[in-house]
């Protein structure tokens, strides 16, 4: 991605459209950004807030440039009970469900799918409102 | 046994957690990070990121029923913003197919609330 790059505006976005694959390493320099945060991470087992942190990198990584002072305003997430481990790499993709504008608001939603070796461990959707 | 409320996590904000947490998920949204930004937005100056809220709840829920591979469905909405600088707890209350899941600031303001459904507890 170049600074030519076109900025993502709302206008720009449809229904499907695929914003690629992100790979996270939850590797040590991540665990240490955790643990500074929220404390010791005593299992192996990669807690559920890293995943839902790793998909909101992935979702920013892949859609780039974006304007300033999007807000997120909602969110779903299933998470399949398939394990995840500190030292895995989380591919995690990033898609378009949906927009709509209401109310003068610029809402969109972004799909996402977080596997680790191969198996699904969580989908989501983030319902944010686009700032341009 | 199901318990009848999620065990509670709280968090104090302030900018250095601010900004470790926009390290940690690679969101540096001028929103959270820059006072001059934020004051020009109706927020009026920097909030926390939701996503640190929804994490702290995931915190509580993993806490509540420990790291076993559990599988659940969880559906939120950020209510209000929080603002840098408030401490946040995350809790949740047994209904009858899972938790109304909440987080709100030491003054009682809903940040974020949902429902939480768990499908095999540890």
């Amino acid at each position: 991605m170049t600074d030519e790059a076109a900025l993502w505006t709302f206008d720009r976005f449809e229904s499907g459209q695929s914003f690629g694959t992100v790979n996270i390493a939850m590797d040590e320099a991540k665990k240490a950004e955790w643990v500074k945060l929220f404390g010791p991470s005593d299992s192996s087992r990669l807690p559920g807030g890293m995943i839902v942190a790793a998909m909101m990198e992935a979702y920013i990584r892949a859609i780039q440039p974006r304007p300033n002072g999007n807000v997120h305003a909602s969110q779903a997430l299933s998470f399949t009970g398939a394990p995840a481990r500190w030292n895995d790499t989380l591919a995690i993709s990033v898609f378009c469900r949906d927009k709509e504008e209401r109310k003068g608001r610029k809402w969109v939603s972004f799909g996402v799918e977080a596997s680790a070796g191969g198996q699904v461990i969580m989908t989501g959707t983030i319902r944010s409102i686009w700032a341009a | 046994m199901t318990p009848s409320a999620l065990k509670q996590l709280s968090l104090q904000s302030d900018p250095a957690l601010t900004a470790a947490y926009a390290n940690l998920a690679h969101d540096f949204n001028p929103l959270h990070l820059d006072q001059d930004f934020a004051s020009q937005t109706p927020f009026g100056g920097p909030i926390v990121h939701g996503s640190m809220s929804l994490v702290l709840l995931l915190n509580a829920i993993e806490v509540t029923f420990g790291a076993a591979a559990t599988q659940q469905d969880l559906d939120i909405r950020f209510t209000a913003p929080v603002r840098v600088g408030e401490r946040i707890t995350a809790g949740g209350d047994r209904t009858d197919d899972g938790f109304s899941v909440w987080v709100r600031t030491d003054d009682g303001k809903d940040v974020l609330s949902g429902t939480l459904r768990i499908a095999s507890p540890a």
